[in-house]
């Protein structure tokens, strides 16, 4: 089945910077850094660039779930990982480039080397993190004195915010891979073909995809377990998930303070307009709870099993009374389960354990 | 003359100049056909052979910002990548708070959007997108466009206001892929409304006081046998 994780996150932030943009054009310092934001209205909406959140992502996948990263070649000019997606899951989940040749018989029986270049989209898509509201950033002089002499100043922008971000994990791209040019989507080698067959992986149809003949190409598959324990290990790494930049100063926590998880049947992304801004500054966060109810009620046969919120207590208190209302919607509407933010994600890993084919 | 409407929005989008290849990123502040059709296949889960189609669309945002990432800029032989390739910070322009709305008239286009296969993104991986609404609208035709805007219309015989650029109608699915009828288009912002000696359906709710939508004619039979 063509099963997608929709995931949609708050973070809550206060007095951070969390991604720079370089040096401030509109400080009085000269060493003055900037921090990534958006101007729309007059109004300021700072945000983490999603790529920002993949290396955060990849890193807590990394040092709190125990993945072991593909290992990155830099040479002089050269920079790319092992694009192994049977060995390293990163590669698998986040997709890469990678050149290379590899050496083939010809009909002959000689040797010869021939392109096998392979690329792989990342089955794993993520947003930006935005702020819902709009923020103001503000400059924040520091120096450095501790030496003899003048002392250095130095400035750097901080926010506080509640930001928004979303992501979708392609389950049936997970762990699947082309190892024909589709559409310039070769995503495995020849050679890693063979291996992956002979370590247990299977040859399934291309739903799509067509040879010459009219036969539909095979897709190489890895097993049920490892597929699933990936998107298990994707998913439970946003409970430990750290980052950002000037974190020795202002350290801040990243991990979701509300979270929306379900598994749908499509690629469309539901939950982008379920937080909306208010106030005369459009700085205070609300929660768009009839919003999200359209939407589930909208998208109920997309929906596959129960949808999981979590939310932090002592965060958006206020909406308490409202999500737990969520819970008697009716027949209408797709099964909705509420816990903290670690309960919401085990759940839903524990629905994906029936779920995942 | 009755269209299928597909609604779309999406928090960030970007759509990169195709001949700028270092520096700084721009951002076209209309995607290009080739981008909308890319897009159809999302939702299709697979690479549409069209012969001939009838397609507009209108796409609006709040602001323009601007990134700073990292890049690779990968080498090339013979259009084969290599494994050169150079990181490198730039800064890239990014649209805020996108909306796109595509006109079809072919139902089953439409329909791809009500399950899409692929999650849709408008530009990049991270600028996730959201199907909003699809309907079917009866919009009147007027034979003299007035207020064009938030679309790109081709500049050989209109010779529209705007920026012009050179811009791909669609990819082949061969190996490299290939960009297919390119050809000069006057880029409209949403902010611009232009006038031109051109035929266009006129929707009435969008923006103020309505907005003319050029349906633009491809056809891909041509090329489509070839391949």
């Amino acid at each position: 089945m063509n099963l997608k994780t929709q995931g949609f996150v708050l973070l809550d932030v206060d007095v951070v910077a969390l991604n720079n943009a370089g040096k401030s054009s509109t400080s009085n310092f000269e060493n003055a850094v900037a921090t990534k934001k958006i101007l729309k209205n007059g109004r300021t909406y700072t945000y983490v660039s999603g790529q920002a959140w993949r290396y955060w992502w990849r890193e807590a996948l990394q040092k709190n779930v125990g993945w072991s990263l593909s290992p990155i070649t830099r040479d002089n000019k050269i920079a790319f990982t092992e694009a192994n997606p049977l060995l390293y899951a990163d590669d698998d989940v986040f997709g890469y480039m990678k050149a290379v040749k590899e050496e083939v018989l010809d009909e002959k029986g000689k040797a010869k080397k021939v392109d096998a270049t392979v690329t792989r989209v990342s089955p794993l898509k993520n947003s930006a993190i935005v702020s819902v509201g709009s923020a103001r950033t503000v400059e924040n002089w520091s120096s450095m004195a501790r030496q003899d002499g003048d002392s250095v100043p130095y400035s750097k922008e901080e926010y506080s915010a509640i930001m928004k971000g979303m992501f979708s994990l392609d389950l049936a791209q997970l762990g699947t891979f082309a190892s024909y040019n589709k559409t310039g989507f070769k995503n495995i080698t020849q050679k890693l073909k063979m291996d992956a067959l002979s370590q247990g992986a299977i040859e399934i149809d291309d739903p799509f995809v067509k040879d010459s003949k009219g036969n539909a190409q095979k897709l190489v598959q890895l097993n049920r377990n490892i597929r699933l324990q990936r998107a298990k290990d994707t998913i439970q790494a946003l409970k430990t998930i750290s980052g950002g930049a000037m974190q020795t100063n202002n350290m801040s926590d990243v991990t979701p303070k509300f979270i929306i998880l379900v598994s749908t049947t499509s690629g469309n992304h539901p939950f982008s307009h379920i937080v909306t801004s208010e106030g005369m500054n459009l700085d205070r966060v609300a929660l768009n709870l009839d919003g999200l109810k359209e939407v589930l009620k909208d998208y109920k046969e997309q929906i596959v099993g129960t949808v999981f919120i979590g939310k932090r207590s002592g965060f958006l208190n206020e909406y308490n009374d409202e999500l737990r209302e969520l819970l008697a919607l009716g027949d209408a509407y797709p099964t909705i389960q509420l816990g903290t933010i670690n309960e919401t994600i085990d759940a839903y890993c524990t629905q994906l354990e029936n779920q995942f084919s | 003359m009755q269209v299928h409407v597909i609604d779309l929005s999406s928090w960030t989008a970007s759509f990169r100049y195709p001949n700028l290849i270092s520096g700084v990123q721009p951002t076209l502040e209309v995607p290009p056909v080739s981008t909308v059709l890319g897009l159809l296949n999302a939702a299709a889960g697979q690479y549409l052979h069209h012969q001939k189609l009838e397609i507009g669309y209108y796409f609006q945002f709040d602001a323009k910002a601007v990134d700073l990432e990292s890049i690779y800029q990968i080498d090339s032989t013979n259009g084969r990548a290599t494994n050169n390739a150079k990181s490198n910070i730039i800064r890239r322009e990014f649209l805020f708070n996108t909306r796109l709305r595509i006109y079809l008239t072919d139902p089953k286009l439409a329909d791809y959007f009500r399950q899409p296969y692929y999650s849709l993104v408008l530009g990049r991986m991270n600028d996730l997108a959201t199907v909003e609404q699809i309907t079917t609208l009866d919009l009147p035709e007027v034979a003299y466009a007035s207020r064009l805007a938030g679309q790109v219309i081709p500049f050989r015989e209109n010779y529209l206001a705007g920026q012009i650029q050179a811009l791909p109608k669609y990819f082949t699915d061969t190996f490299p892929r290939q960009n297919v009828g390119t050809e000069p288009y006057s880029v409209i912002s949403h902010l611009t409304f232009v006038k031109a000696n051109l035929p266009a359906i006129h929707d009435k709710n969008l923006g103020k006081a309505g907005t003319d939508i050029y349906l633009h004619q491809l056809d891909f039979s041509e090329h489509d046998q070839a391949v």
